[in-house]
């Protein structure tokens, strides 16, 4: 094999990274790329060298290299040899026992770099933190300000919770490399102002460390096994010709015999919901229904969804504003011309259509159909 | 230019390598020989000092060679290094006493 490329320890730890590289040279690889996780090595003798880093800061040099070359030529002039530059971080190694000083002797002269780089990665983390909750809470469908953004936070959880568990778990793990960052470089740079140099060669293993990135990451695969169930157990599928779950079908609404060959369900069981997802139409085209109906764990938590169905439902013209509150039996319902959200006992649905379909005769139906669910033991 | 505090002793002699211009790596060889081999400079903190040095006037780039840039010592320079010799040679005459008591 010619290559090889290995996960690198993270940037700001200096002397973890310079030991990474001497151990993988003294195995017969030495390192030629350097990206954001993995580093590429090539076959080579094994050797024993010093690999040390050097922090400039972030700028423009006409070789796309960071550093200039006058700090360059004095470095390997003074028997260093360039190896690569990644960001702000360039990489030099020297034999083993030659005579290639070490770049600071006195630890303090070595504090203006590692603070610029902890000055530079704090705002970097700011703009990943701000780009990030922009993203989550400001950028999605249907959604209205920071209340819109919460409840269709809560809708993508109820429907899909291993998918919203796995970019917890993402955001979770970005705030505990910002701390460990924090935590880690202001460590380092109290220890250089005390005189105590950078250790090239840590011996320690960082337990804590390794456990919360196994627990993080067992968490992250159970989430993605999840998701793979959920999706092979959702597959779209014909809609049958009688009703098999707490869902409407035109002909129970005397609306006529579907006619297009595109009348799907969708069928979802999740830890806190089952729930069916409905395209029906009749081939006219003003004659359609479309549905999403949730049996929940409880009438709390069905009261739940239904006011979250009610904000997050604008884009398919459900206007909570201008809908008004109907009710039928145990049933209650809120209607905005021919969309409207529903609620009775455990279950929860958002119904929009196309035709002239009274909407209170379709909720009488449906009422009458959750009843009946329920009673059978299904609901 | 600034009022001077005491200076590190490695802007000291690279300040003192600078009365004949030079590049960095030609510093830390001076330097060696200046100080009897006792000081061996990091590219590093050469490098570091250089570009405050540079920046607060004393020292001003003077030529390349390559890519090597070459620096030579200014006038405020060459005061601030003279100002501190003064005050370390006081310093020394002042500890004068401990030869007196067999120190």
């Amino acid at each position: 094999m010619k290559y090889r490329y290995r996960l690198h320890p993270i940037g700001y730890t200096l002397g973890e990274n310079e030991k990474f590289y001497s151990d993988m040279e003294a195995k017969g690889w030495r390192v030629v790329k350097r990206g954001a996780y993995l580093s590429k090595f090539v076959r080579s003798e094994p050797a024993a060298s010093r690999y040390r880093i050097e922090v400039v800061p972030l700028g423009f040099q006409e070789d796309g290299c960071t550093m200039p070359p006058e700090q360059r030529a004095v470095y390997e002039d003074c028997g260093w040899e360039y190896v690569l530059g990644w960001n702000q971080l360039h990489l030099f190694r020297a034999p083993e026992g030659s005579e290639a000083p070490e770049f600071y002797v006195d630890p303090a002269e070595q504090l203006p770099a590692i603070e610029a780089l902890s000055k530079l990665n704090w705002w970097g983390w700011q703009a990943i933190w701000v780009v990030v909750f922009g993203r989550s809470f400001f950028v999605r469908h249907g959604a209205s300000g920071i209340k819109g953004a919460l409840y269709d936070w809560y809708m993508s959880w109820v429907e899909q919770p291993a998918a919203v568990g796995l970019y917890a778990l993402f955001l979770l793990w970005m705030l505990y490399l910002t701390l460990r960052q924090t935590w880690y470089v202001k460590r380092t740079c109290r220890n250089l102002k005390n005189g105590i140099p950078l250790d090239h060669n840590p011996q320690q293993r960082h337990t804590v460390h390794q456990v919360i990135c196994g627990a993080l990451l067992a968490m992250a695969v159970l989430c993605c096994v999840l998701m793979a169930a959920q999706a092979v157990g959702s597959r779209e599928q014909p809609l049958p010709e009688q009703a098999d779950g707490p869902y409407l079908l035109m002909d129970d609404l005397g609306w006529g015999h579907r006619g297009s060959s595109t009348n799907t369900i969708r069928r979802f069981r999740t830890p806190l919901v089952d729930w069916w997802e409905v395209h029906e139409s009749s081939g006219l085209p003003d004659l359609w229904m479309r549905q999403k109906v949730y049996r929940m764990g409880s009438p709390g938590a069905a009261r739940r969804v239904a006011a979250a169905l009610r904000e997050t439902s604008r884009g398919y013209s459900f206007r909570p504003d201008e809908c008004y509150i109907y009710t039928t039996g145990e049933l209650d319902a809120w209607i905005c011309d021919y969309s409207l959200v529903a609620v009775q006992g455990r279950m929860a649905a958002f119904i929009y259509y196309g035709g002239n379909g009274d909407p209170e005769e379709l909720l009488a139906v449906l009422a009458d159909r959750w009843t009946a669910y329920t009673e059978e033991g299904a609901g | 230019m600034a009022e001077q505090g005491p200076m590190t002793e490695a802007m000291y002699y690279i300040l003192l390598s600078l009365l004949k211009p030079s590049h960095g790596y030609g510093m830390m060889q001076r330097i060696r020989e200046l100080s009897g081999g006792r000081l061996i400079m990091g590219p590093g903190t050469l490098y570091g000092v250089l570009s405050r040095m540079n920046k607060e006037g004393l020292i001003v780039p003077a030529g390349e060679e390559g890519r090597r840039k070459n620096y030579a010592i200014t006038e405020d320079g060459k005061a601030a290094l003279l100002s501190e010799y003064q005050r370390l040679k006081s310093m020394v005459s002042d500890g004068a006493i401990l030869e007196e008591d067999g120190l």
